[in-house]
């Protein structure tokens, strides 16, 4: 039987039926009712897409390279030796920002850099990060108590307290203009995930600790490659689980994930692990269309919702609080009202992400009364955990958009940098004036950041298309739904391009 | 009427007459001088200095004096070394006091019992200042018998009669750990406030030396509010600041890492008690060469920025003395060279004062077209407002002994008794005798002393003319392309000599550029109707004297980039556009069959186990 065919087979789970559905539901667009088991009809699908598919890893050369074994310690290894030259350099080198490696490396190129590697390739910075690594390494040759991380726990609220807390503290203390406090928050991070290791298992730093690793999360569900189970049917039938447990020639899946549940890129490095240890070859990597994850995937889950659209509120403040207006409003809080401008900045930081959230959940209020049916009440809160992830294209759009100017401003600077690295004091502490470059002029890069914006828009438009039809496959309530949506996305793009029209700081 | 009676009004009417013919402005004898009377000084109207007259009179250095006038005492103080062979070289805060009739002992500000220099730490540059019922003086200071730590602190006592003083307060507070120095105090708006520069991350953003300002209202100090801009990362040095009623100006000057190590520019910012009424300014040139010493003069509604600049343009001079003013109505004014335009040598630490409506800047300077000896000197010029609100300065007054060939620094402006006096100080090693043993160093041997002396401006000396660059020093943006009007460029007196522009678009060769000769009104001002730049670009303007340059500037064509106003509503009205659009596009897709979405319809409810992390 061809994969993409495959239906119920002996292995499978016995049929059942969900009464909701089988109940009915008018509508054309949709087919009117699936009386299939669940699983089984997700399993066809998903097989059939993937067949449609091609498996990279298939490819003479390219796959093999891919699956290498060494391929991902050969490039760890750099990145660490890097990182720990940035601890260094952060730490004693120039307290000059523009001319020391870490706060350029770190703050102007890795930070503004990353962000468009998720669209392209996902969650690839968590194959070479440094910091997984050397705790990576550290678990698996040094040795671990393996402890299992709080069940509690096991959701994405501790990395977001902790990301929030290095935003708002970056933006009211500028870690990013201090080299030398830069140096010390990669060198905690770093022992973080080093004792993390040694007590837990597998990379539980990573997957519920790292500051990053909630953005992270959400916004590689917008890559165009994803590693997958190429059948579910036969991860269901796979008696073993080499995935889950490991072989004598691979790990276990280093993130806990399962391939054959797994729906979406969210905790996927593309390690390949799962790969190596299949004996059934069912793993594969292909290209798909960007962002299906958003409108495919069955799993909502709140933590993940707030930080997507609070996501928004970030870059909003962020960006604010690089605008005259704002200065002056500060300094005014500060003098009028005795309130210090650290203290203003966190307000405003805390209020910004709260406000997001807070008038996207108006939203949806609106679009679960206007969408509900008799037959089908939609809740505010399920509309808010489904339809939130619409907006994580525009959330990454408005990132790519400020982060744009960042890599204008500096250019090629890094390489100056680094080639001042040999001056006085002598290398690696050596530093001398950097310029800036301004590759383009201001008026391309506005026009260029509202490309990037209406790309995103766009974008999230079409998955709160995706996300209403799952939602409420009745057309009319469906409009009505999307078209809470398209307001949502229409203020939060006019407060934002709002904001990248104040003139900056002097 | 008898010829006594007569005698009665020939006399007065002669001496009136003979006055009014000396006040009258140098444009009666100088051809082409502006319009702008400048008021002698009557030296005889009040108590006057007439030679210098020194205050310290000791071996050791004695720096940076600061005076001030207080309930009709005149006050000066200065930092005075404590000199012990064995030992690291101390500070004290040292003031004398001057009550019309004579003055008083010194009077040891930094020491706990006021009238014995306790031999302690660093007290350092000591600045004044005065409400209408209290003297302030605050200085710099790592002593640890009111501050924390050994780190510098800035700390203020306060007399309200001049004989009381209070014990020392520190205004970074004893949780401060960064490096905090050169205080200024000035009262404004029932407050008095407190600007230094810091490190401390407590009071500022990064590990930069920003500047901050704090107030003191008689009981308890308010808020540290920063004063230049958060975020920014390079060092913020050397502030001064001055208050009218209305505005408190600051000025200092900032590392500009991107031209060069030590280059810095000056920048300004203006806040009116209850907020910024400006954000920073950058008032000198893009930097290509270096700013410094910068400091600033209230004038009723009126901010003077005084500072001095390698980066004019000009050639063959080293520091220039550059000015611009401030007013609300009219933003940041054109900028005045204040020194020679014929300057050889430095023109640095200018200070000014505004008194009868005319401005006294007075500099130190080894111009040796205008002083003597390659030793400094001071120099000092009036200014005043004319129709269109720019300054207009008489001639080069040397206030300190010319010939005396030892350097004479750091002067400091204060009216007293209607009299303008200076203070500064002076290498006065030819006041002592001193005895080899002693000559260890040549800082004992130069010993700076305080003296102060009063301003004399002879009538004869009245009216030269100031160099004033254009509406484009030297970097101005012209919005379009088109013509450019370059009246009052040239204020400087050269009649028969030929005056004109040298443009040249800055990346064309240089046989590109032409000369626009200026024509002279006869009053003082060059003008040329207008310069037509017909390409969009930045243009090297040269200013020719007889074929030799005299200064340069360069003009940029280029059009600013929008403004706010400019993108925000065509943007807003995009996205509506866009929103309104996709929403119809995809209500459109609803609607077709063969476009569906191939997964079904989410199952309602609370999501099941698996469905969460």
């Amino acid at each position: 039987m061809a994969a993409g065919h495959k239906s119920v087979g002996p292995g499978d789970a016995p049929l059942t039926i969900d009464t909701s559905i089988a109940d009915g539901i008018p509508f054309e667009g949709v087919p009117e009712i699936d009386t299939r088991d669940e699983r089984a009809a997700e399993t066809s699908q998903e097989a059939y897409i993937q067949d449609n598919r091609q498996d990279i890893l298939r490819l003479p050369v390219v796959g093999a390279f891919l699956k290498w074994r060494w391929l991902q310690p050969l490039i760890e290894i750099p990145m660490v030796i890097i990182f720990v030259l940035v601890i260094i350099i952060g730490i004693w080198g120039t307290q000059e920002p523009s001319q020391n490696l870490a706060t350029m490396l770190i703050w102007i190129y890795w930070w503004s850099i990353i962000i468009f590697s998720f669209v392209l390739v996902g969650r690839i910075w968590c194959f070479i990060c440094p910091l997984g690594a050397v705790g990576e390494w550290v678990h698996r040759r040094v040795g671990t108590f393996g402890r299992k991380w709080p069940k509690a726990l096991r959701n994405l609220w501790p990395a977001h307290i902790f990301f929030i807390t290095l935003t708002g503290v970056d933006l009211v203390f500028g870690i990013d203009t201090l080299p030398n406090l830069t140096g010390y928050f990669l060198l905690m991070i770093m022992v973080m995930s080093i004792v993390m290791a040694v007590i837990y298992e597998r990379r539980t730093f990573c997957r519920y600790v790292c500051p990053i690793g909630g953005m992270c999360a959400i916004y590689s569900m917008s890559s165009g490659v994803e590693v997958r189970a190429k059948s579910r049917g036969r991860c269901e039938s796979c008696t073993t689980k080499e995935c889950i447990k490991g072989t004598d020639e691979s790990y276990a899946c280093p993130w806990f994930e399962y391939p054959g549940e797994m729906d979406r890129n969210n905790y996927c490095t593309m390690c390949l692990e799962c790969v190596r240890s299949c004996p059934h070859d069912n793993v594969g990597m292909s290209a798909r269309p960007l962002g299906q994850d958003l409108w495919r995937t069955k799993t909502r889950v709140f933590d993940e919702v707030i930080l997507a659209v609070g996501m928004i509120g970030v870059m909003a403040s962020h960006t604010i609080a690089t605008t005259q207006p704002f200065d002056d409003w500060v300094t005014a809080m500060e003098v009028d009202q005795g309130i210090p401008a650290w203290l203003t900045l966190t307000l405003v930081y805390v209020a910004s992400i709260i406000l997001a959230n807070f008038a996207y959940y108006g939203i949806s209020a609106l679009g679960s009364r206007a969408a509900s049916t008799e037959d089908r009440v939609l809740d505010t809160a399920t509309v808010f955990r489904w339809t939130g992830y619409a907006m994580i294209p525009l959330s990454l759009a408005l990132f790519m958009a400020r982060n744009v100017l960042f890599l204008n401003i500096w250019g090629t600077a890094l390489f100056d940098v680094i080639a001042n690295m040999s001056n006085e004091p002598g290398w690696p502490l050596g530093s001398g004036p950097v310029e800036p470059q301004y590759l383009l002029p201001d008026s391309t890069i506005w026009w260029i950041r509202m490309a990037i914006i209406f790309l995103g828009f766009v974008f999230s438009a079409y998955a709160g298309y995706r996300l209403s039809l799952r939602l409420q496959p009745r057309r009319r309530e469906a409009q009505l739904l999307l078209a809470a949506i398209i307001l949502a996305l229409v203020a939060f793009t006019i407060v934002y391009v709002w904001i990248l029209s104040l003139p900056l700081v002097a | 009427m008898s010829g006594h009676m007569r005698f009665q009004w020939v006399f007065p009417v002669v001496v009136l007459g003979m006055l009014a013919m000396a006040a009258l402005p140098a444009s009666a004898c100088i051809p082409g001088a502006p319009k702008v009377e400048f008021e002698a000084q009557a030296l005889s109207c009040g108590t006057a200095f007439l030679e210098p007259y020194n205050l310290s009179l000791t071996t050791e250095d004695e720096l940076f004096p600061q005076t001030i006038a207080f309930k009709d005492k005149l006050y000066v103080i200065w930092q005075k070394e404590d000199f012990v062979e064995t030992d690291a070289v101390k500070y004290h805060v040292t003031m004398k006091s001057f009550d019309g009739s004579g003055w008083t002992d010194p009077l040891y500000i930094s020491s706990p019992d006021m009238t014995t220099p306790i031999r302690s730490e660093l007290n350092l540059n000591p600045r004044l200042g005065a409400s209408e019922d209290t003297l302030f003086i605050v200085w710099t200071s790592n002593e640890p018998n009111w501050t924390s730590g050994m780190d510098d602190d800035v700390v203020f006592r306060f007399t309200e009669d001049g004989d009381s003083w209070s014990e020392p307060i520190e205004v970074t507070g004893h949780y401060n750990n960064g490096l905090d120095k050169l205080p200024r105090v000035v009262p404004f708006k029932d407050k008095v406030w407190f600007v230094w520069e810091t490190n401390d991350p407590l009071d500022s953003d990064g590990a930069d030396m920003d500047i901050v300002m704090r107030s003191w209202d008689g009981r308890e100090l308010g808020h540290v509010v920063e004063v230049t801009p958060p975020g920014d990362a390079y060092n913020d040095h050397y502030v001064d600041v001055a208050a009218d009623d209305e505005n408190m100006y600051f000025i200092w000057m900032k590392k500009n890492y991107t031209s060069g190590a030590n280059i810095h520019d000056i920048w300004a910012r203006v806040f009116n008690g209850s907020g910024f009424a400006t954000p920073p300014m950058k008032i000198s040139s893009d930097a290509t060469d270096d700013n410094a010493h910068p400091s600033v003069a209230e004038a009723d509604g009126r901010g003077y920025f005084l500072w001095e600049s390698y980066d004019t343009g000009k050639t063959g001079d080293e520091t220039s003395v550059v000015l611009r003013g401030w007013t609300v109505e009219e933003g940041m004014g054109r900028p005045t060279i204040v020194s020679s335009l014929t300057s050889n040598g430095k023109d640095t630490r200018p200070t000014g004062l505004w008194w009868k409506d005319q401005l006294y800047v007075a500099w130190t300077s080894t111009d040796q077209g205008k002083t003597f000896g390659s030793d400094a000197d001071l120099l000092f010029r009036v200014g005043k407002l004319d129709g269109d609100g720019y300054v207009r300065f008489d001639d080069f007054i040397e206030v300190s002994d010319s010939m005396d060939d030892f350097s004479d620094r750091f002067p400091s402006l204060v009216v007293y008794d209607d009299v303008v006096n200076v203070v500064w100080a002076i290498d006065s090693n030819y006041t002592h005798l001193l005895l080899p043993e002693n000559l260890v160093n040549i800082t004992i041997f130069r010993s700076p002393d305080v003296v102060i002396q009063s301003i004399d401006i002879p009538f004869e000396k009245s009216l030269g003319l100031v160099y004033t660059l254009g509406t484009a020093f030297p970097i101005a943006t012209i919005p379009t392309t088109g013509r450019v009007s370059v009246t009052d460029l040239l204020n400087e007196p050269l009649e028969g000599l030929r005056v004109g522009l040298q443009v040249r678009k800055t990346d064309e060769s240089p046989e590109t550029s032409r000369l626009w000769l200026l024509e002279g009104r006869g009053d003082g001002i060059y003008s040329l109707d207008e310069l037509v730049f017909d390409k969009d670009g930045t243009y090297d303007i040269r200013i020719m004297v007889n074929n030799v340059e005299a200064g340069s500037f360069l003009v940029d064509t280029i059009p600013p980039p929008p403004s706010f106003m400019d993108r925000f509503p065509v943007t807003t009205i995009f996205f509506v556009v866009l929103g309104v659009v996709s929403g119809f596009l995809l209500f459109r897709m609803m609607g077709r069959d063969d476009v569906v979405d191939e997964l079904r319809p989410v199952p309602l409810g609370r999501p099941s186990p698996e469905e969460t992390l």
